[in-house]
C-alpha cells in the first residue's frame, strides 16, 4: 500500500470519529417575544427550547435555555401569577414517530422563569393548537383550532382538555373530554369571571362553536358540560358568538353573535342536581332585539339596576337593554359607532363625575359620540353629543386615569396636514392633533402608564409620547426597530421598557421608560445564540 | 488531496536522492581529501497541518471539523548534530481558517494563530533518516465571528488560548547540496509527523465589533456566551525546508 492510501484511510478514519450535532442544522425559527416578569422568553420551535432573557438587571443579563414539549405551537404570559413567581405557557402539538425519531404526546409546559428555573409539563393524547387561560390564570383549556390542520390521520376537532395548573400532573389532570357537538366544531374559549348562582361560586368555560354554547363547570370538571343552542334545529344559519359580557351579580352572561341582530342572556337558575355527573345550575335563554349587527356591548348601571348598553352600526343607534324587565330603550345617534368605551369624568356642562360611555366607529366614520348614562330613559337621544374629529379612527388607546384617549388616524391624515394621533380630552370633549410619521399600530404604554411609546418598524428612532405632559420624543437607537415591549419593573424598581431590534440572533435594547437616554440605555446582543453549543450535550 | 499529492512527490524525490547518494570512495578521499563538512544546525521549514478536531461544538466553525493550517517553524540544534542523539529547539508559527455555518441562518468563521515553542529529540540512526519526537506548547489566539445571512451586523469573538502538543515523526533528509569550510551544507529536509494537540475548553463570548467611531456612538452592549469550544485534535503535518 503506498503512502497515499495510507493517508487517505487515515484521514477516513479520523473524520469519523465525531458527528456534527443536528441542532446545528435546524433552521432557526424564533416566535416573537413574550414578557414574563422582568424576563422575555422566545419560543424556539425547531429544537423545541425557551430561551429566556432575564433583564431585571440590564447591565447583566442572564439567558437561559429550557426545554419544552415537542413541536410548540403556543407561547403566552400564564395570567394572574405572581410579579415574583412569573410563569409562561407552553401549548406543544407533539411529535409523530418516524424512522429514528420516537413519537412524543402533546403538553403543555408551564415554565417558571424566576431565579430557580423549573417546569411542569402536563402530557394529553391530543395535538391541540390552541389555548385559552381563566382570568385567576389557575385553568387552561386546550382546544383545536379550526383553521389550522392537525397533522394527524384522525382527529376529533370536539376534543377538549382541561388543565388544572394549581394541581400537579398526574392520572385525572389534565381531564379530556369531547364536548357535544351539533355539526360545529370550537372556535373559540371564553372563561367567565366567578359567577354566584344561588350563592355557589361557579367558574366556567364558554365554548364557542357555531350557533351554540357549551357551558363547562371547572370546578366539577366530572359534571357534564350544558349544551345552549342560538338557533333552532331547523335554522340554518351559522351564528358564531363574539362577545360574552357577565352580570356577576345577576348570574346572566350576555353573548353577541355575528350574523344576528340578537343578543342572548343567559341566565343561570340553581336546581339541585340528581346525580354526581349532572350540573347544581341550569341556564334559561333570552333573546333580545338589539338593532342591526350589534358590533359591542358593555354593562351600566349599579347591580341592582344592570343594564346592557349595545351599539349597533347598522341601525345607528345606541340601545339599553334591561332583560330583567324586558326593555329596551333606542337612542338614535347622529353617527355609526361601533365600539363602546367606559368612562368615569366630568362633562363640560357638569363638574360631577358620572358614568358616562364615549362611542366611536372604526369603519370610517369622522366624529364620536359621548353618550350621559344618568337619566338616559328620560333624556334619550338629549343625552348625546357629537364630536367632530375629521379624520377616521383605525385605533384607539384608552388612559382613562388622565382622562384622554388616544387616537390613531390613517396615515393619509397625517400627510393631509390633520395629524395621525389625537389625543381626545373626555372631560373637555377636545380633540388635539399630534402629527407622527408611523402608525400607532405597535404604540404601548408603559407599566406607570406615563409615557405611549411608538415602535416604527422601519427606522432607527424609537417615539415617545410623555403622557403627563403629552410632550413627545424621540430617541435614536443603533438598529431597526421593529416593536416595542413595556416591562414590569418590580416592587420599588423602576419600569423599563424594551426595543426589540431586527436581528436574527437577537437583540434588545432596555430603556429607562420615565427618562429614556441614549446613555442610560443598554443593549443586549445575540441571546438567540446563546448556549447554542450546549444544545447538542443536554 | 492536492496538498497530499504534492507531499507525495516529494517523498518520491527525496528518496530517490537519498538512495542514489553512495558513499564517495576510499580511493578519491584519499587522493583528494576534502575539507571537512561543519554540521546543518539551523532548519526553517514550511509545514502543512491536518487537524481532526474531537469536540463536535467545533462543527460550528468548521463543516468538516478539520480544516488545514499552515505554518513556518524554524528548528536550531542543541547537541552535536552528527550525534546518534540531537537535542533541538523549534520555534513556530500556524495559521488557519474555518468556515462555518449553523441553523440555515448565520455563517461562522473561526481563524487560529498558533504560537509554539517545543523540544525536538532526534535519534539518527542513518544520515538520511531521522525519527523524532516533539513535545511543546504555546499559546493560540483564536477569532472569529457569526454573520447572519439576513445582512445584519456580525458578532465576533477572540482570546488568548494555552495549547500543548506532542508527536513523533521522521525526518528525511537529502544528501548535501552545497558546503565548504567556509559554508555550512545546505540539505533539503521533508518531515512527516503525527501527534496531539491540546487546547482547553473555552467559552465563546460574542460580542458586536467595536464602534467605528468609539463607543460612545454606540448604546453599551451585552454580548453573549455561545457555548464551549475546544481545538484539541490529532494531527498530521508535513514539512519541508531546509538545513544550514
Amino acid at each position: 500500500m503506498n503512502p497515499k492510501n495510507l493517508l487517505s484511510l487515515a484521514v477516513l478514519a479520523a473524520t469519523g470519529c465525531i458527528d456534527r450535532p443536528s441542532e446545528f442544522d435546524v433552521v432557526l425559527n424564533a416566535s416573537a417575544p413574550v414578557v414574563v416578569g422582568t424576563s422575555l422568553v422566545y419560543l424556539d420551535a425547531p429544537t423545541a427550547r425557551a430561551r429566556v432573557v432575564t433583564l431585571s438587571t440590564p447591565e447583566s443579563p442572564g439567558v437561559r435555555v429550557l426545554a419544552v414539549g415537542a413541536n410548540p405551537t403556543l407561547i403566552e404570559t400564564r395570567a394572574g401569577t405572581p410579579a415574583s413567581a412569573p410563569e409562561a405557557l407552553v401549548l406543544s402539538r407533539g411529535r409523530r414517530d418516524e424512522v429514528g425519531v420516537s413519537p412524543e404526546p402533546g403538553s403543555l409546559t408551564a415554565l417558571a422563569v424566576g431565579d430557580a428555573p423549573t417546569a411542569r409539563r402536563y402530557v394529553f393524547s391530543s395535538p391541540y393548537n390552541a389555548m385559552a387561560q381563566s382570568p385567576d390564570g389557575r385553568f387552561v383549556l386546550a382546544h383545536y383550532r379550526p383553521s389550522s390542520s392537525a397533522d394527524r390521520l384522525l382527529f376529533n376537532p370536539n376534543e377538549i382538555s382541561l388543565i388544572d395548573l394549581a394541581a400537579a400532573p398526574g392520572a385525572t389532570n389534565p381531564s379530556t373530554r369531547t364536548v357535544r357537538s351539533f355539526g360545529g366544531i370550537p372556535n373559540r374559549v371564553v372563561f367567565a369571571p366567578t359567577l354566584n348562582i344561588g350563592g355557589v361560586a361557579h367558574q366556567l368555560a364558554l365554548v364557542f362553536s357555531d350557533a351554540y354554547v357549551t357551558l363547562i363547570d371547572l370546578n366539577n370538571p366530572q359534571r357534564n358540560e350544558i349544551t345552549v343552542r342560538l338557533t333552532l334545529p331547523e335554522d340554518p344559519r351559522a351564528i358564531l358568538p363574539q362577545q360574552a359580557v357577565f352580570d356577576l351579580e345577576g348570574a346572566t352572561i350576555y353573548l353577541r353573535a355575528q350574523s344576528s341582530n340578537d343578543i342572548y342572556a343567559l341566565r343561570l337558575e340553581p336546581v339541585t342536581p340528581m346525580a354526581a355527573s349532572d350540573n347544581d345550575y341550569r341556564p334559561s335563554i333570552n333573546q333580545l332585539a338589539a338593532g342591526q349587527n350589534p358590533s359591542d356591548m358593555a354593562l351600566i348601571g349599579e347591580p341592582a339596576n344592570r343594564r346592557l348598553l349595545v351599539v349597533s352600526p347598522g341601525s345607528v343607534d345606541a340601545r339599553v337593554i334591561d332583560a330583567r324587565a324586558n326593555t329596551t330603550l333606542r337612542v338614535p345617534l347622529s353617527a355609526q359607532a361601533d365600539k363602546i368605551l367606559l368612562f368615569e369624568g366630568v362633562s363640560p356642562r357638569e363638574n360631577a363625575v358620572r358614568p358616562r360611555a364615549l362611542l366611536y366607529a372604526t369603519n370610517g366614520v369622522t366624529a364620536v359620540s359621548f353618550l350621559e348614562l344618568n337619566d338616559l330613559e328620560a333624556r334619550q337621544s338629549q343625552n348625546v353629543e357629537l364630536v367632530p374629529l375629521q379624520r377616521s379612527i383605525r385605533t384607539a388607546l384608552p388612559l382613562l386615569d388622565r382622562g384622554v384617549v388616544l387616537f390613531g388616524h390613517p396615515t393619509e391624515a397625517s400627510a393631509a396636514g390633520r395629524g395621525a394621533v389625537s389625543l381626545l380630552d373626555l372631560g373637555r370633549r377636545t380633540a388635539a392633533p399630534i402629527f407622527s410619521e408611523v402608525p400607532l399600530g405597535n404604540a404601548r404604554f408603559d407599566h406607570d402608564r406615563t409615557m405611549l411609546w411608538v415602535a416604527p418598524q422601519s427606522g432607527e428612532r424609537l417615539g415617545y409620547i410623555d403622557l403627563r405632559s403629552f410632550r413627545p420624543g424621540e430617541l435614536r437607537l443603533d438598529g431597526v426597530v421593529r416593536d416595542v415591549i413595556p416591562l414590569g419593573g418590580g416592587a420599588g424598581a423602576r419600569s423599563r421598557v424594551v426595543a426589540l431590534h431586527e436581528a436574527r440572533d437577537g437583540w434588545v435594547t432596555v430603556l429607562d421608560a420615565s427618562d429614556p437616554q441614549r446613555s442610560t440605555a443598554r443593549s443586549v446582543r445575540g441571546f438567540l445564540l446563546s448556549n447554542l453549543l450546549s444544545i447538542g450535550a443536554e | 488531496m492536492r496538498v497530499l499529492s504534492l507531499v507525495g512527490a516529494a517523498i518520491s524525490l527525496l528518496w530517490a536522492g537519498a538512495l542514489g547518494a553512495q558513499p564517495l570512495p576510499a580511493s578519491v578521499e584519499a587522493e583528494a581529501p576534502q575539507p571537512q563538512l561543519r554540521p546543518s544546525p539551523w532548519r526553517v521549514m514550511g509545514a502543512a497541518t491536518g487537524y481532526w478536531r474531537l469536540d463536535p461544538n467545533y462543527t460550528a466553525f468548521d463543516d468538516i471539523a478539520g480544516g488545514p493550517t499552515g505554518g513556518v517553524a524554524v528548528q536550531r540544534d542543541l547537541t552535536d548534530s552528527f550525534g546518534t542523539w540531537a537535542l533541538a529547539v523549534e520555534a513556530g508559527y500556524q495559521f488557519g481558517r474555518v468556515r462555518g455555518s449553523v441553523r440555515e441562518v448565520w455563517a461562522t468563521q473561526m481563524s487560529q494563530h498558533m504560537f509554539e515553542l517545543s523540544a525536538v529529540l532526534r535519534w539518527q540512526p542513518l544520515r538520511w533518516l531521522t525519527p523524532y519526537a516533539r513535545l511543546g506548547g504555546g499559546a493560540g489566539y483564536f477569532s472569529g465571528a457569526v454573520s447572519p445571512y439576513d445582512n445584519a451586523s456580525d458578532l465576533e469573538f477572540g482570546d488568548w488560548h494555552p495549547a500543548a502538543q506532542g508527536g513523533l515523526g521522521a525526518m528525511l533528509w537529502s544528501p548535501r547540496l552545497a558546503g565548504n569550510a567556509r559554508w555550512r551544507a545546505l540539505q533539503l529536509v521533508f518531515s512527516v509527523e503525527g501527534g496531539f494537540l491540546w487546547t482547553p475548553s473555552w467559552s465563546i463570548a460574542l460580542a458586536p465589533p467595536a464602534a467605528a467611531g468609539g463607543s460612545e456612538t454606540r448604546v453599551s452592549t451585552q454580548g453573549t456566551a455561545m457555548g464551549e469550544v475546544s481545538a484539541t485534535a490529532p494531527y498530521l503535518r508535513f514539512g519541508f525546508g531546509v538545513a544550514f
